[in-house]
């Protein structure tokens, strides 16, 4: 099984974390966003700490770089674009068939409206679809921090990321509105909102002073195209609140901003 | 006797004999290769928007009847680095070439136009006629970011070369 993690590092100097997760999940792909880590400390670390040699993809958006158990020409950099910071990277297997792995740290509600990331939304997905057809197949997850709820419009619509909350739905592959085929992604991080579950309630915790207040929302995600559901086992889709070795909160159970990051991780596999 | 040709078609249809942003930017396309001696080049990609999603992308600066959207978008890509490409700039616009929305990426919210043409550009980054989308293009590709992405792309291909060597 390939195994994901993705964390927003608000920028702190957390590579002796990113390692321990890297080494107690047994991660082969690590994706960061507000990284400010050199790349050299970081891949000293994670093959310090795992064992193993990573490498380092080459990015001209370098606080989301991507690490991988991979020999360097099997992790490409295919494209990017700073405006909606999207990252396009192939991902070549053992097999010889590869995965389009889009990355994102998309824009934030600091600077732009939710209409606005709806708009860019459309930008974000359109260029994700224009890979693929390039590709000429669509086995392709995104992750990242979208800076939207799984529910806010620029993941949901169909001119945004198309993204839905059940594999059933997704499983029909496209949708067609008015004459228009747009093609589904799933999106399992519906599924992680509130406390039902044993892990937090979300990724990212916001108390703001305004009427309508989520306190937790889910802003880092992965998004599995249906071509990949077979293969995306959401049993190893987890929010982590520990490195496996100190825990991620406060004492009020909350993303400890002191000794971790604002944001919590996310790790999932694919039997691919 | 000679008689004058009679000219039958309306006043209104008159094709404006300014270049378009499309061919200005595929103009300067193709000289960057040159310049970098093939190793990073530019293209120009351009899409043609559907009618139902006018509104989410320039409703606030075309004109209601227009019925379709012209994005062009220039990349800089590395033929070295498995055709890596970065989006730089792009310019949108109805059936009507100006005026025309533009976008620098590295930096959208920098105002770098000269003054003599700002108060425009800073109100909705629109350019109104060719020469003001010659001279934002030219700002555009003289800024630092620009040259920063170049040379850094150029850096990758070279340091790639040499370790394969």
């Amino acid at each position: 099984m390939l195994k994901f993690l993705f964390w927003n590092l608000n920028r702190k100097a957390l590579e002796d974390r990113v390692a321990t997760l890297a080494r107690n999940h047994d991660i082969d792909v690590v994706v960061l966003a507000e990284c400010a880590i050199p790349s050299d400390t970081l891949l000293e670390v994670l093959q310090r700490e795992t064992g193993q040699p990573f490498t380092y993809g080459f990015t001209l958006l370098e606080d989301m770089p991507v690490y991988a158990r991979f020999p360097e020409r099997s992790l490409r950099t295919l494209e990017e674009d700073p405006h909606t910071r999207l990252s396009l990277r192939q991902l070549i297997l053992a097999s010889g068939r590869d995965i389009l792995l889009a990355v994102t740290h998309f824009p934030s509600k600091l600077y732009w409206s939710n209409e606005s990331q709806s708009q860019e939304c459309t930008r974000l997905a359109e260029a994700v679809r224009r890979r693929e057809e390039r590709l000429g197949h669509t086995r392709t997850i995104l992750v990242g921090d979208l800076n939207m709820n799984p529910f806010e419009t620029g993941v949901v619509s169909c001119h945004g990321l198309h993204a839905t909350m059940a594999r059933q739905v997704a499983q029909r592959e496209t949708r067609t509105v008015r004459g228009k085929d747009y093609p589904f992604f799933y999106n399992p991080m519906w599924g992680y909102f509130g406390d039902a579950l044993d892990g937090p309630p979300g990724t990212y915790y916001d108390a703001r002073g305004e009427a309508v207040c989520y306190f937790w929302n889910v802003f880092d995600q992965v998004l599995v195209r249906p071509t990949l559901l077979k293969a995306f086992r959401t049993d190893t889709l987890k929010i982590l609140d520990s490195d496996g070795a100190t825990s991620l909160l406060t004492p009020r159970g909350l993303p400890d901003d002191s000794t971790a990051s604002d944001h919590l991780p996310i790790v999932f596999g694919l039997d691919v | 006797m000679s008689q004058a040709t009679r000219d039958l078609w309306p006043d209104s249809i008159h094709v404006d004999a300014a270049a378009s942003p499309l061919v200005i930017l595929r103009e300067q396309a193709a000289l960057l290769g040159e310049r970098t001696k093939g190793l990073v080049r530019a293209e120009v990609e351009s899409t043609q928007h559907s009618p139902d999603k006018i509104d989410e992308y320039l409703g606030d600066i075309l004109p209601s009847e227009s019925q379709v959207v012209y994005s062009h978008t220039l990349y800089l890509v590395a033929p070295a680095l498995d055709n890596y490409r970065y989006t730089l700039l792009c310019a949108e616009h109805d059936v009507s070439p100006y005026p025309s929305r533009v976008r620098f990426y590295p930096n959208p919210e920098a105002i770098f136009v000269p003054r003599a043409l700002s108060p425009d550009v800073r109100a909705t980054m629109s350019v109104n006629n060719e020469a003001a989308f010659v001279q934002w293009l030219q700002c555009a590709l003289q800024r630092e970011e620009t040259i920063h992405i170049v040379y850094a792309l150029v850096s990758r291909v070279q340091q790639l070369g040499s370790s394969s060597a």
